[in-house]
């Protein structure tokens, strides 16, 4: 049912010939420009490390790293290290802060940017390939920071409701309902070109479609690498295969060029969508600062505190980095289950409350009722209401919704009849909730009879958070089946990083 | 006693560390459950039993009071839950741990619940029921309860909800949406410390709905009822005016056209040529509040146990139960239904999830892909199928648009799960497709 | 960097990659043809529009596909059978190795036909002396019936065969340079791999049948794949991937695929590279239906989709989009919205679906 209101709506949006506002606020968080850095990637065909990175905070000239063949691990290794410390001072890592001491204080929330899924599955090849590195090299402790800090942004990007990674298409996707398919969506682009100021809904048309021609994704367009770099490699790796010649700098400079232009037009998309949100009118959703600083917390926990811990003395204080390909500890991916469940749950009650059409779209889930309140009784410890959408509401008895927009008004419901449409329900609350508006009434007003409410669904949070840490408990009594559940070594053997071809 | 309740009980007595009870669909979960908890009590075993919904928890509760009339069973719930009106007395509502008493004790709970206080070993024995529908993540805040399990449930059912992206632990070793009798039975370092049982007969379904339900379990079991023991029969002739009145005249005929009636069929009405209504089918709702009609128009006798054999009872509105796998097609048989006759209001209609647990002489299910043109993954999962067709005592009757079969034989479903998973879109087509071959072949396909 | 290994031979994949190509959009007749006949949709779609823009993947991509697989069966496939190894695949620590690549891909063999002798050779000693445990490269099959003109030639990446109570076991392998990322793997990219391994259980269960050696050799439904650790070429081996219902999909799709050829009359022939012009003839005059899947592996695409939307086709808008309108035309659909008097009942039955259930709600 919310799939069709996506599609009622992208119908709307074609015939309007331009995206449309979807939802009365805007459900992304946009930090300011210093809390912001924009993250672009290249890669050559068929490898799974950058051959040229953007980076740099929107409205300033993003700095760009390449190399001539991504195929030389010593070269990549060389650039990574020079992001890495871009990317670790935005993120406060103490040992690249201007302030060392302060930064080892506390974590401040920071966001990166980036123009599509496939630059955050980048961020997960670079987490393999530097996180556990064993490579004897130079600075090598800077790639092995970058590596988990890469995986834990990686990590982060999955949890609902999170505010620190941001993927651009989805922001744009997130706030306005476009006119053409979902798998086009995809395309950065093609998004902001039906955003453009072409007047007609064909001009735009034409505009998206031409957007899709130049690749967004962190591999180019393979007709682009073939006439545009594959003669330049090739040069590059004749003899002498080396920058400090004439011939090793020319060649080189030639490929920066063409990756570097590659890597501008990404950034330059990503800042765009940056500026759209934030000249739009209507407006962030309130909620957004409460996942923000949940957020702020939640990456501080799973990232910044085991750099902390990192560099403490404490042979105690060992970090625990997350795994690269999951959670292979039976205790570990349970906590980290319900963690992310929590975290749903959160984002949810977080944003439905400022936004009509979320709630909207919890109606159509059967998430939640619009009803009219037909008896006030028990003094307000039981209300009455009988429901005309939708028709079969998926509402559990025992469980909590709130009068949508007042997430601190809730009932716990006592019983549901589907056959005459009513619901019974006690509420949680008897004199007037503070800063409710006119919604300001205890319970046993006898106003609320024969008003129409919308209630959601809202499940506790906080008791999903609290029965994930009884996963943590270590038991006295003895039997723990967990200790049953080790994972084999196997699967957790970390292979040398060969890199390149060799 | 069966052999299943025996070795139960002698584990309850005993030390054994985990037991899983697989338990086919109407093989006496609850029944079993009850019954071993005499060893416990006789024991002095402090008992805690796990359920998923309140309801199941209340049902739980009634049913060892009616076993136990001498005991008082605890019931630990939540601070603003109503005690139900019907509940027996001797069922004690407690809501704070404190309040939990000292000494051997039947206690029964919400998972939820028992997540949200703290124990440490307080039980010596943790029973969780309608285990296959508990998450592993969802066991382990309550697995310090006790430190001995009986897990027993239903393996062939709906497999635990799953809301949020879980690709990170697709491939682990222990994934933690993964339902928790699955991953004990896969451990192989419990090996030894598990006792794995399971139930040998269905008492439920009708000889022949055994059969075709066993397909979509990877154990054997048996059937309590005998061959053409159980069926519906109509007992009047009456001239079948809809598509709707015919096709259950022809089902009925093709069911008893063997000399045991059978007591499975599909009823299809026509795909139209121009496409499939958009959204919901209002037609097959129409269809299908019509087959309900026309199975109590032929005034239907129905034969749900041995007894009635010979003497098969009238079929009454609220003997019938339908089912279909949305909401919304769900509303429009009710409207249906409410508008043949206000008689029908007593019919319950809703999704498969809804229906596990209970049972009705007669089902009507909607073919979870009928007006799927494309299946998906969600489509092709066979624990909805699983238990539409395993709720009947006498018979089910599915109605269809008549394109699915042809829909799963020009499918070529991809497999898409991730690194060394099973491949269960695979098998939910290869399962789907069985399930209408076994139709096919006994011509109940009308 | 070590040499690239020259190109493969034309036909060197085209059996699955057809078949794929196939199944991904069987309802489209341009593709059929397309797939059937062996004409590239690229150089169609050249033809079509000399401007638009040349198939094919990245040829940094392609090489390093081949430098891997290269890589891996060098040295007697010393680097393969560690990986495997490791993965506790083989009982003897020393496993067997036999390479039937051709001479063309850096292989003993002089070309197909000499690598399909070699292959049934194999399997009717495997047969008989029950003493190979190892791994096969390049095992060649000709699968003995099937729609893919002239012939349908298949080419297994590794075969791994072991001793399972006495029986050969065969099972399937497939090398790929994807990245293992647990979970992450690419969802697409593993069905891919998939299905390709469920063709190759299917042609070996007829190659064996044909050979008459079904009963001497067991055909294992579980495949192996042979990965890549992401950032690096070491091979990552995973054991146990689930064939059972990819066997029997490439034996329905075949059986489909020839169905669907079998009602084009009087259609002959091969695409020798750029193809005949009845050829191509044939697939531009085929019809042709767009939808999502089109953009992920045709060339046609964007041509297609200029006139879907100068038809007013839905599916521009997607596939749901598509389903939703029922038949009316998008033209027809922004008239409706536009405030046009709905003409019957699929009209007002679509602007009744378009209604916000909730609109008015206080």
């Amino acid at each position: 049912m919310t799939n069709e209101i996506r599609t009622t709506r992208r119908l709307r949006a074609w015939h309007e010939g331009r995206p449309l506002p979807r939802g009365e606020k805007v459900n992304v968080h946009v930090g300011d420009d210093d809390e912001v850095l924009c993250l672009s990637f290249v890669r050559m065909g068929g490898e799974s490390l950058p051959w040229g990175v953007a980076v740099g905070h929107p409205h300033q000239e993003p700095r760009i790293f390449t190399v001539p063949d991504p195929r030389d691990r010593d070269m990549v290794a060389d650039m990574m290290v020079e992001v890495g410390k871009v990317l670790l001072e935005h993120f406060g890592h103490p040992s690249f802060a201007s302030d060392e001491d302060e930064a080892m204080t506390m974590y401040e929330f920071r966001q990166i940017w980036v123009p599509g899924v496939s630059h955050l599955e980048l961020l997960h090849s670079i987490a393999f390939a530097y996180a556990r590195t064993a490579w004897e090299r130079p600075e090598v402790e800077v790639l092995r920071a970058l590596g988990n800090l890469a995986n834990c942004l990686f990590v982060e990007a999955q949890r609902p409701g999170q505010q620190t990674v941001v993927v651009a298409p989805h922001a744009l996707t997130t706030a306005f309902d476009f006119p053409s398919s979902p798998v086009r969506q995809a395309h950065l682009g093609h998004l902001l070109a039906w955003m453009g100021r072409e007047k007609s809904r064909e001009s735009r048309l034409r505009a998206a479609t031409e957007a899709e021609n130049l690749s967004v994704a962190t591999t180019l367009d393979p007709e682009f690498e073939r006439t545009r770099l594959e003669s330049l490699v090739e040069r590059w790796n004749a003899p002498p295969r080396d920058q400090r010649t004439a011939k090793g700098k020319r060649v080189a400079r030639d490929i920066d060029n063409v990756v570097a232009e590659q890597l501008r037009h990404r950034h330059a998309l990503v800042v765009r969508t940056i500026d759209v949100l934030r000249r739009d009118t209507r407006g962030a959703n309130p909620g957004l600062a409460e996942l923000v600083r949940i957020g702020t917390t939640k990456f501080a926990r799973l990232w910044w505190d085991q750099v902390v811990r990192e560099r403490s003395a404490n042979p105690d204080e060992r970090p625990y980095w997350p795994g690269l390909r999951g959670d292979n500890n039976a205790r570990q991916a349970a906590f980290a289950y319900q963690q992310r469940v929590a975290s749903s749950r959160q984002a949810l009650h977080s944003l439905v409350h400022g936004d009509r059409t979320l709630q909207e779209e919890e109606l159509q889930r059967g998430h939640g009722v619009r009803a009219k309140v037909v008896a006030v009784e028990a003094g307000g410890a039981r209300w009455t209401l009988v429901y005309d959408f939708p028709s079969l509401p998926d509402i559990k008895v025992g469980g909590s919704m709130a009068i949508a927009g007042a997430p601190k008004m809730q009932v716990r419901v006592m019983a549901v009849s589907n056959s005459d449409r009513t619901i019974v329900v006690a509420p949680n609350w008897s004199a007037p909730k503070n800063s409710t508006g006119p919604l300001a009434k205890r319970a046993g007003d006898p106003t609320w009879r024969g008003r129409q409410l919308i209630l959601i669904e809202d499940f506790p949070v906080h008791f999903t958070e609290s029965s994930s840490y009884r996963i943590l408990d270590k038991t006295e009594s003895g039997f723990d089946i967990l200790d049953h559940f080790r994972h084999s070594i196997a699967t957790e053997i970390v292979e040398p990083i060969d890199g390149g071809d060799e | 006693m069966s052999s299943v309740v025996k070795a139960l009980r002698a584990f309850v007595a005993g030390s054994g560390a985990i037991a899983v009870v697989k338990a086919p669909p109407g093989s006496g979960k609850t029944f079993t459950l009850v019954e071993s908890l005499e060893a416990g009590m006789k024991s002095h075993r402090r008992i805690v039993i796990a359920a998923q919904t309140n309801n199941q928890v209340d049902e739980i509760c009634q049913r060892i009071a009616d076993r136990y009339p001498e005991r008082s069973v605890v019931r630990f719930s939540g601070s603003g839950y109503q005690r139900p009106a019907d509940i027996d007395e001797r069922v004690v509502f407690i809501d704070k741990k404190n309040a939990i008493p000292d000494g051997p004790v039947v206690m029964v709970a919400t998972v939820a619940k028992l997540a949200l206080s703290k124990f440490d070993g307080d039980f010596d024995i943790l029973f969780v029921d309608e285990a296959w529908q508990m998450a592993w993540a969802d066991f382990l805040p309550v697995r310090h309860v006790a430190d001995r399990y009986v897990f027993i449930g239903d393996p062939g059912q709906i497999p635990p909800t799953v809301a949020i992206d879980v690709d990170r632990w697709e491939s682990s070793e222990h994934p933690p949406h993964q339902a928790t009798p699955t991953l004990i039975l896969e451990n192989p370092s419990l090996v030894g410390l598990r006792t794995e049982l399971q139930l040998p007969t269905c008492r439920r379904l009708p000889y022949d709905s055994v059969r075709l339900v066993n397909g979509f379990y990877d154990f054997e079991f048996d059937s309590d009822a005998k061959p053409g023991e159980r069926f519906v029969r109509p007992t009047k002739k009456a001239t079948a005016e809809t598509p709707a009145a015919e096709g259950v005249d022809r089902a009925l005929a093709a069911m008893w056209s063997t000399s045991r009636p059978t007591t499975t069929s599909i009823i299809q009405m026509p795909t139209p040529t121009g496409g499939l209504p958009v959204g919901t089918d209002i037609e097959l709702a129409r269809f299908t509040a019509a087959v309900v009609a026309r199975l109590l128009e032929r005034r239907c006798e129905v034969s749900t146990k041995v007894d009635e054999k010979n003497a098969p009872r009238p079929l009454r509105p609220v003997d019938i139960g339908v089912v279909s796998t949305h909401n919304l097609m769900n509303t429009a048989i009710q409207n249906e239904l409410r508008a043949l006759s206000p008689k029908f209001a007593s019919i319950r209609v809703t999704t498969p999830e809804r229906w596990q647990g209970l049972e009705k002489p007669v089902m009507v299910a909607v073919h979870p892909l009928s007006g799927v043109m494309s299946p998906s993954a969600f489509d092709l999962e066979t624990g909805r199928l699983c238990v539409m067709a395993s709720r009947h005592q006498s018979a089910c009757f599915f109605v269809t648009r008549d394109h699915v079969s042809a829909t799963l034989d020009d499918h070529l479903p991809l497999a898409d799960q991730a690194l060394g998973c099973h491949d269960a879109v695979g098998k939910g087509h290869a399962l789907h497709r069985a399930f209408l071959e076994y139709h096919r072949e006994r011509n109940l396909i009308v | 960097m070590n040499p690239v290994p020259v190109p493969l031979p034309a036909n060197r994949r085209d059996t699955r990659r057809r078949f794929e190509q196939w199944v991904k959009h069987p309802g489209c007749g341009a593709n059929l043809v397309s797939a059937v006949h062996n004409v590239k949709m690229g150089a169609v779609a050249r033809r079509e529009n000399p401007s638009a823009p040349k198939e094919g993947q990245s040829s940094f991509a392609l090489a390093r596909g081949r430098r891997f697989e290269a890589g891996l069966v060098a040295d007697n496939g010393e680097r393969l059978l560690r990986a495997m190894s490791a993965r506790q695949m083989f009982d003897r620590p020393d496993p067997h190795f036999l390479d039937f690549r051709i001479s063309i891909n850096g292989g003993p063999l002089a070309d197909i036909d000499d690598a399909i002798a070699h292959t049934e050779k194999f399997l009717q000693v495997l047969a008989r002396d029950r003493s190979f445990e190892g791994v096969v490269s390049s095992a060649t099959l000709r699968i003995p019936k099937g729609v893919m003109l002239p012939e349908a030639t298949l080419i297994i990446d590794a075969l791994a065969v072991t001793m399972v109570d006495g029986r050969p076991t065969i099972s399937v392998g497939e090398i790929k340079t994807y990245a293992d990322r647990g979970g992450h793997t690419s969802k697409s990219d593993l069905a891919h791999a998939r299905a390709q391994m469920g063709l190759y259980v299917h042609a070996l269960a007829l190659v064996l049948e044909q050979l008459d050696l079904a009963d001497d050799i067991v055909l294992s439904l579980q495949g192996f794949l042979v990965l890549t650790h992401p950032g690096s070429n070491s091979p990552a081996v995973r054991v146990g991937e689930d064939l059972r219902y990819q066997a029997e999909r490439a034996r329905k799709g075949f059986e489909l695929m020839e169905a669907a050829a079998s009602e084009m009359s009087d259609l002959v022939g091969d695409d020798d590279g750029e193809g005949s012009t009845s050829l191509f003839d044939m697939v531009l005059a085929a019809p042709t239906s767009f939808a999502d899947a089109c953009l992920s592996f045709c060339e046609r695409a964007p041509t297609c989709y200029a006139k879907a939307v100068a038809n007013g086709d839905g599916a521009v808008l997607g596939d749901d989009v598509d389903r939703f309108l029922n038949g009316l035309s998008l033209r027809r659909a922004d008239e409706l919205l536009g405030g046009a008097r709905p003409r019957n009942d699929v009209e007002r039955d679509f602007l009744r679906r378009m209604k916000n259930p909730l609109d008015g709600v206080s």
